[in-house]
């Protein structure tokens, strides 16, 4: 009797079971989706498609092409459903790679577009964002970039930005937090088609609250952004010029490889609640190349280490002041404030007080080593 | 259904106390009645040997199992020396028990006017040597395996064990067929509770016909609706021996080269001598290997399975376009893939075992390479599919008892189906049914899981890395052996530099 | 050896077992309503609750060596009103198991098996429940000692949260939140951490003289509010204060977005293997529940009592199917559970303190 309904149980179990079944074979992978603003107001998804080829049957491994696919709605959600009328399987955009939002769509509030990305649990948080120099559906329209298909160029691109510290690490899941956070902004990697059709980096698009400020940080300053936030990579090299004096201009550059090994934000409130900060970072310096060539005296090093310290500083300050222009929190100078002043925080409207407050960077620079010559 | 079985168990207990009234008569004086009555118990049989002796009796045996020579050598030549050679001699006075000796190869001597009868040991049987037996191949250590005699097999055990305190104890069942066995264990180790509980049970142990020590494995074990054997059966003395001095109990049975030993755990159905002879950090890394298999064995395929038809998100993203590459002309759900290309492989392998060794090898050729590859091409089974379910194939042929192998793989089964249904939850939830289940199981009432389940560190010493042996100073507590220390400090010399 | 004794350890690690289950994958979700980003104070005030709980029940148990909460009960409250208490702590049982099971059945629903009837995934749970719930007390906890292994693999796994951007700011300021804001958080954190009840019903079986079993039902609870300490930090750090606010989930939230070279979406596998310490949580009121019903109704044998129980909590798990309802019945289980974790003890303590040889002349 026992075994009877065991068995009856384990039979209607298989019978009607593979509820939630998703088979691989029978999905359509998104792999990179863009979305942009049209001018009624609706959403242009631009999705990149993941199909093998349909001439690479049996073993092995088919060869796989990018299928882009467009398709409008009010709401992602609702541009994804009109776009599963047209895909021929099941739409899976799971293992999106990466997002790429059009600026026109970025200068309004985009919580909307990420909000399906949090509320259902299939999409993938690790995806990266990026903003789109012009319109995404143009990016994603390239189809191929150096012999890649789009999504993984652009991923690629991406991931070798981020080790050279030329843009944040920034995913889906990483913006979420600073979304809700009203003491911190942060900034997005903006990249643009070229002439040639291909991708290149063009540096960090700074957002104030939840909206693009139209202002970005080029590649040559967001590696010092970073560096202030503590954000380095793997890379950080910087191109400095230290002999403006010099006739020929190869001579006037020191070109550097820095491993920050200190960082510190203080912020200090006077009695007239005057909100101040101080970045102080200690950077430790190889000298990559150096045209210049006379390195061997302990003075020379020493001058040169007070030069580049001079150019950090300087660097250092006209970032900040880039940021503090667009309103764009990115040190997350509120976050400390709200954390250690709660009373003073309460009393003020950061985004009035912000861009006014003073933030003093102090750069320590350490010539560690001048490669295998002098 | 009730009925037909009330019917059955009455027409069993008639159909022994029937046997039971032959085996009440005794010899009588008369010679020619005696030899009538052994005739015709044996009814009539031709291989039914008799010679006469003038002046002395009547020689009575079983042509096919004695030897000849031994009859002429010894009782002849006996008989013919002197008198005294009778009154040495064992005798028997119940009909029964002499068509026990003869069956056991024993001629017996009827004499006129007697109701005894006296029974020589001429048995000759035809025995197979001593060689290494084929299921459990080791690399180094000893090469001996039982064989099918048991005074030979016994005689192994003692060799190795050579232990004043080492008991043997015969036991004869069925009731059609008188098979012998030995009930072998250390006096002062093993623990008096599991010996009692063993002769409980076997008390029950009533059968026309005991084939081999299985059939009483059946009949003895702790639960019959289990997949994980109870008891660990081995052909190597030396796994014997090495049980025996843990207080466990070993059941040789004659005519059979496997030897039973429990109250058994879990953990030692993967461990091979081989393990004690190699250094520990090669043993170790040996007893690791196999646990990983146990793992892989059950649950590869249905892991693979969950992925590919729940969870794609969870595998990398390159992976997942190759595995989606090889899976995109496949008709079938993966479930389908998954247990047709196990039950190919198990097809395979059982045509392999009963085939003579050269036929056997062709059969793993067409069978690996021919059907492997023509199902891929002809887009049946996906490529990774065959590669999970090899791997798994594999993996369950490393653990060093056939028989907890073959239950992994069996195991697997159940599990795809779980990962099919519910992806990976279907599986945690399998796995949790697993893990209660040998929680509860027990051996001879001691815990199975053991030194897992009840958790004891201090024994774990050879359960996923084995120790250097002066390591594992204790024996294990679940057996409750009466001396619970194995060693004293072998490297106390150590100290002493 | 008895059948029903364990060992000291398996008692810490049963009682670890107990609290640990679906409350720690809410637990700062819960207890941030209240405290803010001051919650991981509250679990730190919450566990001194929770040694004071510790310490009722085992002052009540250490005077009546040999008897179960369902024994001392009769003792003191006669015979009916004795009666009463079991069957209410057997209904208790019922209450919470059904609560485990219809939180779970939702948290699977919303995380991984979307179309799956939730009727399914509750048989899936109930059946394993029933398994191990027939087992006696001994095969019981050597299963939830094994099972241990899975929270050591919760803590490898959320090593890898470490690379997200944590920041640790978030946990300031500490005066954030006022005292009554984090005793209500603390309330919260308690209800994440209950299952040490079950040393009412198992302290006669564990072999040891009192005084260990203090000290490991102690590190029991210690260990437990480690554990919850830790992933209460790390989650409060990973997000800010006004995104737990949204996310019921932050342990697995946490997880989810995490990448690495060999697998992806971590939050899946992690809650494969949570299923394991919701079970437990499950068969240890199962337990409860069931001996309560057994020494009422069966002489003792919780056979029957299993099967039964089972089905009704199975059949209560289809009543609360909508978010709002399954809210109403979880906080509803929450506050009555103080009466028997907290009320009944104390006051059959203070009783038998009162009558101190009521208990001498009954045996």
């Amino acid at each position: 009797m026992k075994k009877t309904v065991i068995f009856l149980i384990l039979c209607m179990l298989i019978l009607t079971g593979c509820w939630d079944q998703d088979l691989l074979k029978d999905t359509r992978l998104a792999v990179g989706v863009g979305y942009d603003q049209l001018e009624n107001g609706e959403l242009l998804q631009t999705t990149d498609i993941r199909v093998p080829k349909i001439d690479s049957g049996g073993t092995g491994r088919p060869a796989m092409t990018a299928v882009i696919m467009k398709s409008t709605g009010a709401t992602p959600r609702q541009s994804r459903m009109s776009l599963e009328k047209e895909v021929a399987g099941n739409y899976a955009p799971n293992k999106v790679l990466v997002y790429v939002i059009g600026e026109e769509l970025a200068k309004k509030d985009i919580y909307p577009i990420f909000d399906v990305l949090y509320r259902y649990p299939r999409n993938s948080l690790g995806a990266k964002i990026v903003l789109a120099k012009g319109r995404a559906e143009e990016l994603i329209s390239l189809k191929i970039v150096e012999e890649k298909l789009i999504s993984d160029a652009l991923l690629k691109i991406i991931e070798s930005g981020e080790d050279d510290t030329f843009i944040p690490r920034v995913s889906v899941q990483s913006v979420c937090p600073v979304l809700f956070n009203a003491g911190q902004d942060f900034a997005l990697p903006k990249v643009e088609k070229s002439d040639n059709d291909q991708i290149t980096i063009t540096g960090m698009a700074l957002f104030s609250g939840n909206k693009y400020t139209g202002v970005d940080v080029t590649t040559e300053d967001s590696g010092m952004l970073l560096i202030l936030n503590n954000e380095e990579s793997k890379l950080t090299r910087f191109n400095l010029k230290v002999n403006p004096e010099e006739k020929r201009k190869t001579n006037q550059y020191v070109n550097v490889h820095i491993f920050p090994n200190k960082h510190d934000i203080k912020i200090s409130v006077s009695k007239s609640n005057q909100v101040s900060a101080v970045v102080r970072i200690r950077l430790k310096v190889h000298v990559n190349e150096y045209a210049l060539n006379n390195l061997s005296s302990k003075k020379a090093v020493e001058s040169l280490s007070k030069k580049i310290n001079e150019q950090f500083t300087i660097k250092a300050q006209e970032v900040i002041s880039e940021i503090q222009k667009a309103n764009c929190d990115y040190l997350g100078i509120g976050r400390r404030v709200q954390a250690y002043y709660p009373k003073t925080w309460a009393a003020m409207d950061w985004n009035q007080v912000y861009p006014t407050i003073q933030i003093n960077p102090k750069v320590e620079t350490q010539i560690i080593e001048t490669g295998i010559i002098k | 259904m009730f009925k037909k079985s009330l019917g059955r168990r009455e027409m069993k207990a008639r159909g022994g106390q029937r046997s039971f009234e032959v085996e009440g008569q005794r010899l009588s004086d008369d010679l020619q009645e005696n030899i009538q009555s052994i005739i015709q118990s044996f009814v009539h049989t031709s291989d039914l040997g008799q010679r006469e002796i003038a002046q002395v009796g009547t020689l009575i045996y079983l042509e096919s199992l004695v030897d000849q020579d031994k009859i002429e050598k010894n009782i002849l030549k006996g008989l013919n020396l002197s008198d005294q050679y009778l009154t040495e001699s064992q005798t028997v006075d119940h009909l029964d028990d002499v068509i026990t000796k003869m069956l056991n190869g024993f001629t017996i001597l009827l004499k006129e006017n007697c109701q005894i009868a006296y029974f020589f040991n001429t048995a000759g049987y035809l025995n197979r040597t001593i060689i290494e037996p084929s299921s459990e191949h080791i690399i180094r250590g000893s090469h001996e395996g039982f064989i099918e005699d048991l005074s030979t097999n016994i005689q192994l055990v003692r060799r190795l064990a050579k232990n004043k305190k080492l008991v043997v104890k015969y036991m004869e069942f069925g009731e059609r067929s008188h098979s012998k066995v030995a009930i072998i264990y250390i006096d002062d180790l093993i623990n008096k509770d599991i010996l009692q509980e063993l002769e409980y049970r076997l008390s029950y142990s009533k059968a026309g016909y005991i084939q081999s020590p299985g059939y009483l494995l059946e009949f003895i074990e702790d639960e019959s609706f289990s997949p994980f054997p109870q008891m660990l059966s081995t052909e190597r003395p030396d796994r014997v021996v090495a049980n025996l001095m843990e207080g466990r109990f070993a059941i040789i049975g004659d005519r059979s080269p496997i030897a039973l030993v429990a109250p058994i755990n879990f953990f030692a159905f993967f461990q091979s001598p081989d393990d004690y002879n190699t250094r520990f950090f090669i043993g170790s890394f040996l007893t690791l290997i196999r646990l990983m298999s146990l793992y892989i064995g059950i649950a590869l395929p249905s892991l693979y399975i969950a992925v590919v038809a729940f969870h794609y998100e969870v595998v990398p993203y390159e992976f997942m376009l190759t595995l989606k590459g090889t899976l995109e002309y496949v008709p079938f759900p993966p479930i389908v893939e998954a247990i047709s290309m196990a039950i190919i492989l198990e097809l395979i392998s059982e045509a392999a075992t009963r085939l003579p060794g050269p036929i056997a090898q062709t059969i793993g050729v067409v069978g690996g390479l021919v059907i492997g590859s023509a199902v891929v091409e002809a887009n049946l089974v996906s490529n990774a599919m065959i590669v999970v379910i090899a791997l798994t194939a594999i993996a369950s042929y490393t653990i060093p008892v056939t028989e907890m192998s073959t239950t992994i793989r069996l195991l697997g089964f159940p599990a795809s189906l779980a990962g099919s249904l519910f992806g990976f939850i279907g599986i945690a939830f399998y796995m949790m049914f697993i893990l209660i289940h040998l929680c509860k199981l027990e051996s001879f009432g001691q815990p199975y899981f053991s030194p897992i389940a009840p958790l004891k560190l201090e024994e774990n010493k050879d359960t996923f890395f084995r120790f250097p042996i002066w390591a594992t100073k204790y024996r294990p507590s679940t057996t409750e052996v009466k001396d619970i220390r194995r060693m004293g400090n072998p490297r106390g010399w150590k100290k002493h530099e | 050896m008895n059948e029903k004794s364990i060992s000291l350890n398996q008692m810490l690690f049963v009682i670890i077992q107990a609290q640990v289950g679906i409350g720690l994958l809410g637990l700062p979700y819960k207890a941030q309503k209240y405290a803010k980003g001051n919650s991981w104070i509250s679990v730190i005030v919450a566990w001194i609750f929770i040694q004071i709980f510790i310490i009722i029940i085992w002052m009540l148990m250490k005077r009546h060596k040999g008897k179960t909460i369902l024994d001392i009960s009769q003792l003191f409250l006669g015979k009916y009103l004795g009666k009463l208490i079991n069957f209410s702590y057997s209904l208790y049982g019922v209450l919470v198991m059904s609560n485990v099971v219809i939180l779970y059945a939702d948290l699977i629903q919303r995380w991984i098996l979307e179309r799956t009837p939730r009727s399914v995934t509750t048989f899936l749970l109930v059946s394993t429940g029933i398994y191990l719930g027939k087992q006696n007390l001994r095969v019981i906890a050597r299963f939830l000692t094994i099972v241990n292994v899975v929270l050591l693999l919760l803590f490898v796994l959320s090593f890898f949260a470490f690379s997200n951007n944590l920041s640790f700011t978030n946990l300031l300021p500490l005066s954030q939140s006022n005292m009554k804001e984090i005793i209500l958080g603390s309330y919260q954190v308690t209800l994440a951490m209950l299952g040490f009840e079950i040393m009412l019903f198992i302290f006669p079986f564990v072999q040891g003289n009192e005084k260990q079993m203090f000290k490991k039902m102690t590190v029991a609870i210690t260990l437990v509010m480690i554990t919850y300490l830790y992933f209460a930090i790390l989650t409060l750090a990973t997000f800010s204060p006004e995104e737990i606010a949204i996310i019921p989930e932050p342990v697995l939230y946490m997880l989810k977005g995490l990448s690495f070279h060999v697998v992806e979406r971590i939050d899946m596998i992690f809650l494969s293997y949570w299923i394991i310490p919701i079970a437990t949580s499950f068969v240890i009121y199962l337990y409860i529940s069931s001996s309560a019903a057994a020494q009422l109704f069966h002489k003792g044998k919780r056979k029957y009592p299993v099967w039964y129980i089972s089905a009704l909590v199975y059949g209560i798990s289809f009543v609360f199917t909508d978010e709002i309802k399954i809210q109403m019945f979880s906080d509803f289980v929450s506050n009555i559970s103080f009466i028997f974790i907290f009320a009944i003890p104390l006051v059959l303590l203070i009783l038998s303190i009162i009558f101190k040889n009521r208990g001498i002349s009954h045996n």
